[in-house]
């Protein structure tokens, strides 16, 4: 499992680069790639963000019929999330911007799972399948 | 931010009607990026002049539309041709 | 029970008695296989399979389990090739069973150890009917998904205009592949215009609805103007129950329509050609100009009269 700090925009940039690399390698087709490094690219950003600083973490992982995927992590020590199911609806937002962080993220992946509690921090977790 | 203060000196300067941007090597627009392109929209129209984004990539483009970003206030081409086509009203 | 113990012991077992249980086993599998492969090779591919499951149940290393596994995997593919059922290859590897029982029957101080030993072929057998199984499936998927590679075409209808006719069901999986193609296809092409028909698919419902706007919002984005056609009676009345808004899309009963709304988008019009027919010598002749000051097509014609008829001109009776 590779792990990335995010502290700034350009270990923001270092994510997607990773990320980008981690799917070519493991079958996932070009617009599959795309949709997994702009998920990444949107969830390291809320990271950095929102959540004070944190942590990306990259693992290929394998399903039950032989399908390969890539598993990320975003962890940070930040404020939390109040309402999650609030932050996953179509365009809410925090702050400035286009509100499309979290649901838009959840659109382009397979797998999503979010956990975050005020004050204990926000963990986002994604997997993007090959065909 | 670098580019926006760029063209707003630019649009400034030359009183031009019309923006281009070429985005056919962006592997990459997330909503960052998203909101980066409509505030260069929202500039040149403050100036009078009109955007469009050419070069899209196909990948980019099914990822947007998935992502629900709509890019208001700018039009889009598939090139930089047909970006002047639109700029110079044959559309 | 002392599994570990117990599995040494068998391994000790198998190891002591190798010829002899090895050589029964090929022959079980020997008779099952009727001929289709050869007893020599039975023996060897059986030798090796042997000795890896000594080592496995001896444990004597990390990697004996794994190789087991590979091994079995590549025999299963092999036989499934050869034309073999699965089952055949699992009872092949269940006759080992067999083999060793008939040696440890009279042994009764083994028998712990026999079930044991017992449960792992039962696995090991039933892994290779799972080998076979996924190989099946994998077939399936590629051949599935060749099929939905040729059944979306995207066509040049016109300069500037491609068509992408889409016939039976329009899921999400589809639809990424119709995205993509009609994507590359406006690249390659610059089209300016996208007829989406779908005359072809069997439902529309907001779902499909859904799936169609998705496919205009990305053209879109590279410029290209979509008309939908192929909106057949039943699918309007469904489509305006269901309350689906197709916005500023156009739509067009037909493709032809649809056709003529892109030519016309395109600043192009169809009009008849006009032919003159020249009344003294009743020949059809394609004049440069219909009007009759400039009728050039039978320089010695001695009525030169002329007018526009439309296309086609009649036969020489008319």
């Amino acid at each position: 499992m590779d792990e990335l700090p995010i502290q700034s925009g350009d270990d923001v940039v270092r994510v997607r680069q990773q990320v980008r690399g981690a799917a070519a390698e493991n079958g996932l087709s070009l617009v599959d790639q795309t949709k997994l490094v702009t998920a990444a690219s949107e969830l390291a950003r809320n990271t950095l963000v929102h959540g004070g600083g944190g942590v990306a973490r990259i693992e290929v992982v394998k399903s039950p019929n032989g399908r390969t995927g890539v598993k990320l992590h975003f962890t940070d020590e930040g404020p939390g999330i109040a309402d999650v199911d609030l932050a996953l609806t179509d365009g809410w937002t925090s702050g400035t911007g286009l509100g499309l962080g979290l649901s838009g993220a959840r659109r382009l992946v397979d797998e999503f799972e979010l956990n975050s509690k005020p004050g204990k921090g926000t963990s986002v977790v994604v997997v993007k399948w090959s065909r | 931010m670098r580019l926006q203060e760029d063209l707003a000196d630019e649009l400034a300067a030359t009183g031009a009607s019309g923006v281009i941007i070429d985005i056919t090597a962006v592997e990459i627009v997330d909503s960052f990026i998203g909101r980066m392109l409509t505030m260069i929209g929202s500039i040149s129209r403050l100036f009078d002049a009109e955007t469009v984004i050419v070069g899209m990539r196909p990948a980019v483009a099914i990822t947007l539309t998935e992502l629900g970003l709509s890019l208001s206030g700018v039009r889009t081409a598939l090139n930089a041709e047909k970006g002047l086509e639109i700029l110079n009203g044959k559309s | 029970m002392d599994v570990g113990g117990t599995s040494e012991r068998m391994a000790e077992y198998l190891r002591d008695h190798h010829d002899k249980v090895v050589g029964r086993w090929s022959e079980l599998v020997t008779a099952r296989v009727r001929g289709r492969t050869s007893p020599d090779e039975v023996r060897r591919e059986v030798g090796d399979l042997y000795s890896l499951i000594i080592r496995v149940l001896s444990d004597a290393d990390d990697h004996a389990l794994g190789e087991l596994r590979a091994a079995l995997d590549e025999l299963s593919r092999s036989r499934a090739r050869d034309g073999f059922t699965p089952s055949e290859t699992a009872l092949g590897v269940f006759s080992l069973k067999e083999a060793v029982y008939e040696l440890v029957a009279d042994t009764a101080d083994l028998v712990p150890e026999f079930l044991v030993f017992s449960r792992l072929i039962d696995d090991l057998g039933l892994r290779t009917f799972e080998a076979y199984s996924a190989a099946r499936e994998q077939i399936i998927s590629d051949q599935s998904n060749a099929m939905l590679e040729l059944s979306t075409p995207v066509v040049r209808l016109w300069e500037g205009i491609i068509a992408v006719p889409l016939v039976g069901t329009l899921d999400s999986a589809r639809t990424q592949l119709v995205m993509e193609k009609l994507l590359d296809t406006l690249v390659t092409t610059g089209a300016d215009h996208a007829v989406i028909d779908i005359t072809g698919v069997s439902t529309v419902d907001t779902e499909v609805a859904q799936h169609l706007l998705k496919t205009v919002s990305a053209a879109r984005l590279l410029g290209a103007e979509c008309t939908i056609s192929g909106i057949r009676p039943q699918v309007a009345q469904t489509i305006v129950s269901l309350g689906i808004e197709f916005g500023d899309i156009a739509t067009k009963a037909t493709l032809a329509d649809a056709l003529a709304l892109a030519l016309s988008q395109a600043g192009m019009k169809v009009v008849p050609q006009l032919w003159s027919k020249c009344r003294s010598s009743r020949s059809g002749r394609r004049c440069s100009s219909p009007f009759r000051s400039t009728c050039k097509t039978i320089p010695s014609c001695a009525s030169r009269r002329t007018w526009p008829t439309s296309w086609p001109p009649p036969g020489p009776a008319g």
